[in-house]
Order: structure tokens, then sequence, then C-alpha cells
């Protein structure tokens, strides 16, 4: 299935740097900033709110590296890394403790 | 004049948030429940009755995380609302997860009025110590709120009368219309007189609600349109571009706008009054619920423990089985043992002619006496072990920890789901695979669904295993068990690299919290609905098929049993069976089996008792003990475990797969695979044997 012709998503601020939520260190966490997934992955995963502006993190990997365990909304969601590397999230830096 | 007619409730909601439940306390019915999403994936009808004994037709739609048309759970959840047959909707919204299934509220608040929104599982989220205002929910939706905890029935006749009473227009709702952003909105009222022409009636209600859907893409909503109204792909480009021009796309627009709507309410009406209260107490160590999630989850996906401790707790559930089998299977048989005997001698003096003799006490009652001592006690308690596995919430990390093994075989993980299911049915095995979006990986979970043991296998190879291996029972079956998978992931792996090649394509799969298993599910459910009348169905299928075995085995009239039917079918297939390392009994077995496969141990009981002359259910089983080598046994188990599924499961496969001929290459696939790994563990353990020695 071919990339869809989707305009890449805007975020709240342009400049921030944006990574694959496939490539998000565990315990780590992000704000999501666009979707370009294909279509139908990417409306599964609006509806489950997963939508620019929406916090997640990575909460573990499974037995082979695959699939990821996502905690967002406050709730788990499995989902494979060649998925999620259509998630483009930006890392939320804590405030040093 | 129409208050006779009967009124129909449609009951929405997002995947595992207790509808299923509901619908059972509601109907008095038995949905399958379990804690995983995506049980029903068929709509489900039944009907409840009022206290003042009127009947409502209940109708429980697949569960959904949103009102748009892509997958088929969707679309038969769409499709239905806009079909004038709900009166009223319920929608079933987890209270513990508010945000997310308010989002599904407000969809279906744009289309349809006569709506209900029944607060789930208010126990679960007052132990986490929120407090949902039901009162302000309800004026911010403006349509009733009834809060409800329907596992333990509490607020589910409430939700109904509301239902009711919104249905017969007692109670009238003003809901609130969720509301876009200036360039949806806009769209919006481009796209509204357009679809108004085209379409009548309850979907003339929710042309806003159409509207959306053609924004967001759908392409269903598009075809239902397109018939009337060529103009509306033309308008849908011209908005299109309109968002591109803005850097953004509709159907996220659509999406964010409401996801935003439906957080703000559940800020609004939510509070966190204390900290989480139901927790586990050990030492000093203190849980509460979303810890001990947590914390099981480290245990159970974990990387490396995660397989393994799987494993060990379907060992456990084997192994309870087998201790807590023993002593009643013990007593039931000597207790048919000795109403056997005394029959029999109660016929010699009667008198009766030898026919009423064979088929009723050497045929019927030994082979069903046999079922029934060996396989209740065994398949009860399994039964109710299994049911809490499936409420507690093992079942999506299991699909979670073997995702990337599927996906090696050209599968995906939610294929495990249909296994798990299969293993208490195959019917509904196959049934569950419609949650794999991809229709080429649900084809080959169809066609796989079958290798999984059944409830009517999992009895006799319960009790062939207890009665054969004793101690050694459980390792034997978590060996099946695993057997069986590997059968599924060989079949996986041959389909896709043969017949069914192509490209894996998405997975998302919610992992649902752990929760309690509910009591009252065991005890009505599983120890009702599912072991006592799987056993009554085994012995009412059983008592005729055990007298045609005695009959086919005793004709022509006083020939020694080789020269009988079954004497020369078990002497073909005694040939059939030597390079597999099974005897003729045991494929006659597996043959008498194939319309239900609870009689495989009445027609071993049957056949051997005839050709040894042993009598009675207890002498029976010890010839079996002492006549089958540990590795014939084994052998025999693992080809009855895989070979065939009943008549009936190939009318579902034929069904869902869309083509009969599917269902026939289910068969000759499945009897391959069988035979293979028969042929496999038989010669292996004989190899295995001459090295040990």
């Amino acid at each position: 299935m071919a990339l869809a012709e989707r305009p890449e998503a805007v975020g709240d601020d342009r400049r921030e740097e944006t990574i694959p939520l496939s490539e998000l260190q565990l315990g780590q966490k992000a704000v999501l900033k666009a979707i370009e997934a294909p279509t139908p992955l990417a409306h599964r995963l609006m509806a489950l709110g997963l939508v620019p502006g929406t916090e997640m993190e990575v909460v573990r990997t499974a037995v082979f590296g695959d699939p990821i365990e996502v905690r967002v909304r406050g709730f788990r969601l499995a989902l494979r890394k060649r998925d999620a590397q259509f998630l483009k999230v930006a890392i939320r830096k804590e405030p040093a403790s | 004049m129409i208050a006779q007619k009967t009124l129909t409730i449609a009951l929405l909601g997002n995947p595992n948030t207790g509808k299923s439940t509901f619908f059972n306390a509601l109907t008095g019915l038995h949905q399958h429940v379990g804690n995983w999403p995506g049980k029903t994936v068929e709509k489900a009808e039944g009907f409840a009755r009022l206290s003042d004994g009127r009947r409502i037709r209940i109708v429980d739609l697949p569960g959904t995380y949103a009102l748009h048309a892509e997958s088929p759970e969707e679309r038969i959840a769409c499709e239905f609302l806009l079909s004038d047959e709900a009166d009223a909707v319920i929608v079933v919204a987890d209270a513990t997860n508010l945000a997310r299934n308010l989002y599904l509220v407000l969809q279906a608040l744009e289309l349809t009025d006569k709506v209900v929104v029944a607060l789930n599982m208010m126990d679960e989220a007052e132990a986490k110590g929120l407090r949902i205002d039901a009162k302000r929910l309800s004026a911010l939706l403006g349509v009733p709120v009834v809060p409800m905890v329907a596992v333990k029935g509490e607020g589910v006749m409430e939700a109904l009368q509301t239902a009711v009473a919104v249905a017969e227009g007692v109670t009238s709702t003003h809901p609130v219309k969720p509301r876009y952003g200036l360039l949806v909105e806009t769209c919006v009222q481009k796209l509204l007189p357009h679809i108004q022409r085209v379409v009548n009636g309850q979907w003339q209600k929710a042309g806003r609600w159409l509207a959306l859907r053609v924004l967001e893409g759908d392409e269903l909503a598009l075809a239902w349109l397109a018939k009337g109204d060529g103009d509306v792909r033309r308008l849908l480009d011209e908005c299109r571009r309109e968002a591109e021009g803005f850097g953004t796309s509709l159907d996220l627009e659509i999406a964010r706008s409401l996801h935003e709507h439906a957080e703000t309410i559940a800020r609004a009406v939510i509070a966190q009054v204390r900290r989480p209260t139901r927790h586990w107490r050990i030492g000093r160590w203190s849980l509460s619920i979303s810890d001990w999630t947590e914390a099981l989850d480290n245990l159970l996906t974990h990387r490396w423990l995660g397989i393994p401790l799987t494993l060990a707790i379907f060992g456990g559930i084997f192994w309870l089985t087998a201790v807590g089998a023993n002593k009643p299977s013990a007593l039931l048989e000597e207790g048919v043992s000795w109403l056997i005997s005394n029959l029999r001698a109660f016929a010699n003096v009667a008198g009766l002619p030898w026919w009423v003799k064979g088929v009723l006490i050497d045929g019927v009652l030994l082979g069903v006496g046999t079922v029934f001592a060996v396989m209740f006690p065994p398949m009860l308690i399994f039964y109710v072990l299994y049911a809490v596995l499936e409420d507690f919430g093992l079942v999506p990390r299991i699909a979670f920890n073997l995702d990337s093994l599927m996906q090696k075989v050209g599968s995906q993980g939610k294929h495990c789901l249909s296994c798990m299911v299969s293993y208490g049915c195959n019917i509904p095995g196959v049934l569950a695979t419609r949650v794999i979006e991809d229709p080429r990986v649900r084809l080959i979970a169809i066609l796989t669904a079958a290798l999984n043991p059944c409830n009517g296998r999992w009895g006799n190879l319960l009790s062939l295993s207890l009665l054969l291996f004793g101690k050694g029972a459980p390792l034997v079956l978590v060996a099946l068990i695993a057997i069986s998978f590997v059968a599924v992931l060989f079949g996986s792996w041959l389909l896709s690299r043969t017949v069914l090649k192509g490209e894996t394509t998405l997975f998302v799969l919610e992992l649902p919290p752990y929760r309690k298993p509910s009591l009252r599910k065991l005890l009505v459910n599983t120890i009702w609905e599912r072991a006592v009348q799987t056993q009554y169905r085994a012995l009412l299928v059983a008592a005729p098929f055990c007298a045609l075995i005695w009959l086919l085995s005793n004709l022509p009239t006083d020939a020694p049993f080789e020269r009988t039917i079954t004497g020369h079918l078990v002497a073909a297939l005694n040939f059939v069976g030597k390079p597999l390392g099974l005897d003729g009994s045991m494929l006659t077995a597996c043959l008498f089996a194939l319309p239900a496969k609870e009689i495989a141990l009445a027609s071993l009981a049957i056949t051997y008792g005839l050709q040894r002359t042993l009598d009675e259910p207890t002498a029976v089983l010890d010839f079996l003990r002492s006549h089958w080598t540990p590795l014939s046994a084994f052998t025999f188990l693992v080809f009855y475990a895989l070979y065939l599924p009943c008549a009936y499961t190939f009318v579902v496969q034929a069904k869902e797969a869309g083509h009969w001929k599917w269902a026939a290459f289910a068969g000759i696939f499945q009897l391959t695979i069988a035979i293979l790994f028969t042929f496999a563990v038989h010669w292996g353990g004989r190899v295995l044997l001459a090295l040990w020695r």
C-alpha cells in the first residue's frame, strides 16, 4: 500500500524536531506531532484518540523487539514498529529533578 | 395502536466495555464474553422483559471505536443505526476510560437523537478514586446518563427503562451537536444540501453525520451517496483542496475537534476524589489496580519470561484439572460399572432379546457411561479455569507477545485471539477471525482455526491423558497445545508461501487492564452453558451413535468381531495406520467421531470392548492403559487433536471464507498437516526411544 497523499499535519510548533515513534526510547515521554500513515491506519489511530497534541509513552517492547506497547490517553495500545514509524513525535523535555 | 409494537433497542460501544455482559444481563442469553477487544463481531439479538411484562428487542452491535464505516464491524453498526430499525440506542461507555468513550457517544449523537448513555464499570472507576458526575454529564450531552455495573447487574434495568422512555418519547432528549472548526463547518454546509437531496428517512436526519463521513474520505459513505449525486465527489475534492491550502486534512481536523470536545466534557465531569482504593497488600507492599496491571504486564509480556510464563499458566490449569478430576472420575467409573453389571444381570434374568441387551447395555450405556465418567469431571474443571483465564485479560497479551512470530509465518497477532476462542469451540473461533482487518490473513486464520483442539476434543484429550499418563498428564497436555500451535504456525506459513501470498498489514490492538473474573459468569455461563450443556449434547449425540457403532460391530449376527462391519473397517484401517503408529481401532474411533468429536472415547470403548469381550468401563479403561504404549498413546492424541473438526465447523468455514471450496480445501489441508505431524511424532519418538536405550 502506497503512502497516501496526506499533507503533513501541522503541530503546535513547526520548529520542534520530531522523530518516528518507533525510535522513542522506553520510558521517554513525547507529544504526537503528525500522522503520516496510510489512510486505514491513520483513521484507526485517530478514532483511538491519537491526534496531534496527544501525549504518549512507549512502555515496553515484545519478545522479538516488536510490537511495542504505547501508553496514550490512559490506555495501552500495541503497535508494530513499521506502523509506529508513521507517527512523528517530539520528545518532551522533563524538567531536571 | 402503536402501543403493541415491540420496541428495538440497540447497544453500541467501544470494544471491551462490557457491552455483551450488559446484553446477557438484559436478555438472559449467553453471548461469549472475555477480557479482550473484538469478541462481538456480528450483531446478536435477544429479548428483555420490562417489569410490566413487555418484551423489548435488544440488538448487540459489534464493538467499535468510531462510527465510520471502514471495517466490517463498524459497517454493521452504522448500517443498523441508519436503518430506522432501532427505536433507541444505548451507548455503553467505560467509566474508567471516559474521554475516549465519549468520542463514540458524540458521534452517535450526530447520527440519532434517541440516545441513552450507560456508564459501565462504575465500580472500577470508583476503585481508581474517580468520581463521575453523571448528572452533569447528562446535562452536557443532552441525553440521559445511567451509571451501571453490568457484571453485578447494577443499573441494568434502569438503563433499559430509560431507553424505553426515550424510545417512546416520554423522556425527550436534546443532544449536543459537536461543532468543528470553521474549515470543517464550511465544508459541511457545502455538502449538506446535496446530501439531503439524495437520501430520505433516518438518513435525512443523519445528514450532518453523512457529510462528516464523506469529508473524512469514507468510501462507503461515498458509495451510499454516489448513486444519486455525482456532485458530492466534486465538492469533496474542492473541500480537500481548501484544507490542503491550510496545511491540514479534513479527517484529521474532524478527529481532533471531536476528541477535544470529548476531552473537555470528560474533564468537566471527572474528579479524582481520592487515591486509588482497591489495592493488594503483601506485607509492607501495597499495589493499586493500575500498579498491578503494570506489575503483571512486566511479567506476562516480559521479553523473555512472557511466553514461558504463559505456557506455565496453561500447565497449571492442566495440573489443577488433573488433580481435581482424579477422585470424582474414579468414583463415577465405578458407579457406571456397577450399574452396567447389575443391569446386565437383570437383563439375563428378565430374558431380554440379545439385541436389546446389546444395543442398550453394551452399546449405549457402556459408551455413554464411559464418556460421562471420564469426561465430565475434567471438563468441568478445565472450563471454569479457562473462563477465568479469558476474563482475566491474558488473551490480548498472548497476541502481543506472539505478533512478530505470527508475522514471520505470514499472519499476525490477532490470529492468536481466534486460536484462544477455538480452544473453546472451533465455530466461534472461525467467527473470531473477523477481528483481523486484512482479508488474506483472515482467510489463513479461518483455514487453520480447526487445528486448535476444541472443547469436544479437549474432553477426550484430557480424559485420555489422565488415563494413560497419570501424573504426567499436565505435561502431555501442554505438549499437545504446543504441537497444535506449531501446526497452526506451520499451516499459516505454508498458506502464506503458496495460495495466500501477500503483504502484512496493520496491527493495532488495545491491551485492557487485568480484571477480576466475575463469579456470576463462572457459575451461570461457564458451568451451566459450557460444561453442562456440552456434556449433555455429548451424551445426546453419543447415545444414537453408540447404538449404531454397536450394531455395526455385531452384524452380521453371531459372526466373530473380525467378520463384522466394524471388524473389517478396523482391519483395513490397521493397514493404513501402520506408518503413523496408529492401529485400526484408533482410526475407526476417529472416523466415527467425525460428526461430533465426543464419540471417540465411546467408540474406542465399544470396539476394544467387543474385541476383548470387556464389558465394563473400568475394564475397558484398564485395557487401554496396558495395551497402548506411551508413544502409541501420544501419537494417537496428536492425530486426534489435529485431524478434522466436526461437520458444522466446515459449514461455518465455507460461509466465512465465502465459498464451499475453501471449506473442502481446509479439510484436505488440515488432514494433511495432521498426518505429517503424526508421522513426525511417531518416527521421531521411535528414534528417540532407540537412542535412549
